[in-house]
């Protein structure tokens, strides 16, 4: 990402940085007054929430110790590689804790708030001092957007492993054979997840060299014509590559529906439980069957 | 005609003919190809044909039928033809498009595919 935007949003200059660090060191001796007042704030203002995050005596402590740090690196105000790193951290930290970012939000602005109060009692006399503020509320509110940034781009990737782990957990294709696979299907077919179920048979066919490929049904909660239809499909993609499908687990009630609804079932191989499918399909893989054969 | 279309190779191995089609692939080149290999078969027997299609990213139904009519042409003169190591994303993509694919007799590489002629 390019963080060097966020400067160019916030109108955020040297001078800025400038300003911060030269009130900054009139409040860096202040910290630990301003650290127990900022998380005094978030006790009340997030309730039950803040014992969530913060369950103990030890969790509180070490949380405060890592504000103390950001917030000594935020008054030396160096836009380097450490303090950008840093904010990554705080970002996914964040993200890690699922603390909402209208709570991290909410603290910042309570955070400059208190600074600001505090530059008043501890540099009253100091030069330029509103003009000062202002640069460090600038430079806090860009911060802050900074790290919901980063929060919202980990939460995003959180979101994607997710759905990836739920289509390798929805499609287990095991290798039960040399060129034999198979998918035991559960649940609902819907389109979505015929397209999932196809993609991840085909791409294991070709990795695999598949010669047959049982589709086993029986764990299917509806058959109708949709599902009969993405059935068809993924066996003529499958056949199309070289391989051999067989729709195994076809009970009596799949079967007379698919009767019923006139659906034409074409070249596809059905067999009502898997061991027929089995037999089938080693003697496509020409292995030999010493057990159960007749 | 362009100078970067592909030109047929024709292999022989143990008397079967492999072709690699290339991608993209032009319509010139389904057409030599068929011309080519017909005018092989007239002199030399052979076992087969053999189409590769492990480079093919893309297939659109307009290609498929052109490799349908070289595969009916070659045969009519007696030999079969195997459509080789089709990528996934391909035949996902035919069977969206929902025509007719009885007459591939199609083959997980050209090793399975070679096995199957000898």
């Amino acid at each position: 990402m390019n963080y060097e935007e966020f400067k160019r949003l916030y109108e955020v200059s040297e001078a800025d940085y400038e300003n911060v660090r030269k009130i900054g060191v009139k409040l860096a001796p202040a910290i630990n007054d301003f650290v127990e007042r900022l998380y005094a704030y978030m006790r009340e203002a997030l309730g039950y929430e803040f014992e969530i995050h913060f369950p103990d005596e030890a969790s509180l402590a070490r949380a405060q110790s890592l504000s103390r740090r950001a917030w000594l690196e935020f008054l030396e105000a160096k836009w380097d590689e450490t303090y950008i790193k840093s904010r990554i951290r705080i970002g996914e930290v964040h993200a890690q804790l699922q603390i909402q970012p209208r709570h991290y939000l909410s603290s910042m602005n309570k955070a400059l708030d208190l600074w600001s109060q505090l530059a008043y009692t501890l540099a009253p006399n100091q030069k330029d001092l509103p003009k000062l503020i202002e640069s460090f509320w600038r430079v806090g509110q860009m911060e802050g957007a900074l790290v919901v940034d980063i929060y919202s781009q980990r939460t995003g990737e959180i979101i994607a492993q997710q759905s990836r782990a739920l289509t390798d957990m929805s499609t287990p294709i095991t290798a039960i054979w040399d060129g034999i696979l198979m998918l035991p299907v559960v649940g609902i077919v819907d389109s979505r997840r015929a397209q999932d179920i196809m993609q991840r048979m085909l791409e294991q066919i070709a990795e695999k060299r598949a010669i047959v490929f049982i589709l086993d049904i029986s764990g299917v909660a509806v058959v109708d014509t949709a599902v009969a239809n993405h059935l068809i499909r993924m066996t003529k993609a499958a056949r199309l590559m070289g391989s051999y499908t067989i729709v195994s687990g076809l009970s009596p009630s799949v079967a007379q529906t698919i009767v019923e609804l006139g659906i034409e079932v074409g070249d596809m191989k059905t067999t009502g439980n898997l061991q027929d499918a089995l037999r089938i399909a080693f003697d496509r893989a020409g292995v030999e069957q010493t057990i159960g054969a007749k | 005609m362009a100078q970067s279309e592909a030109r047929v190779i024709l292999q022989r191995v143990e008397g079967v003919l492999i072709v690699p089609l290339p991608d993209p692939m032009h319509d010139a080149f389904l057409d030599d190809l068929r011309i080519s290999v017909l005018e092989y078969m007239r002199h030399h027997r052979i076992a087969g044909l053999i189409l590769d299609l492990s480079g093919v990213e893309v297939l659109d139904e307009h290609d498929f039928e052109r490799i349908r009519r070289v595969a009916d042409g070659v045969t009519l003169m007696g030999a079969p033809v195997v459509l080789a190591g089709m990528k996934p994303g391909v035949a996902a993509g035919l069977v969206m498009l929902d025509i007719s694919d009885a007459w591939v007799i199609p083959s997980l590489s050209v090793e399975s595919a070679m096995e199957r002629l000898r």
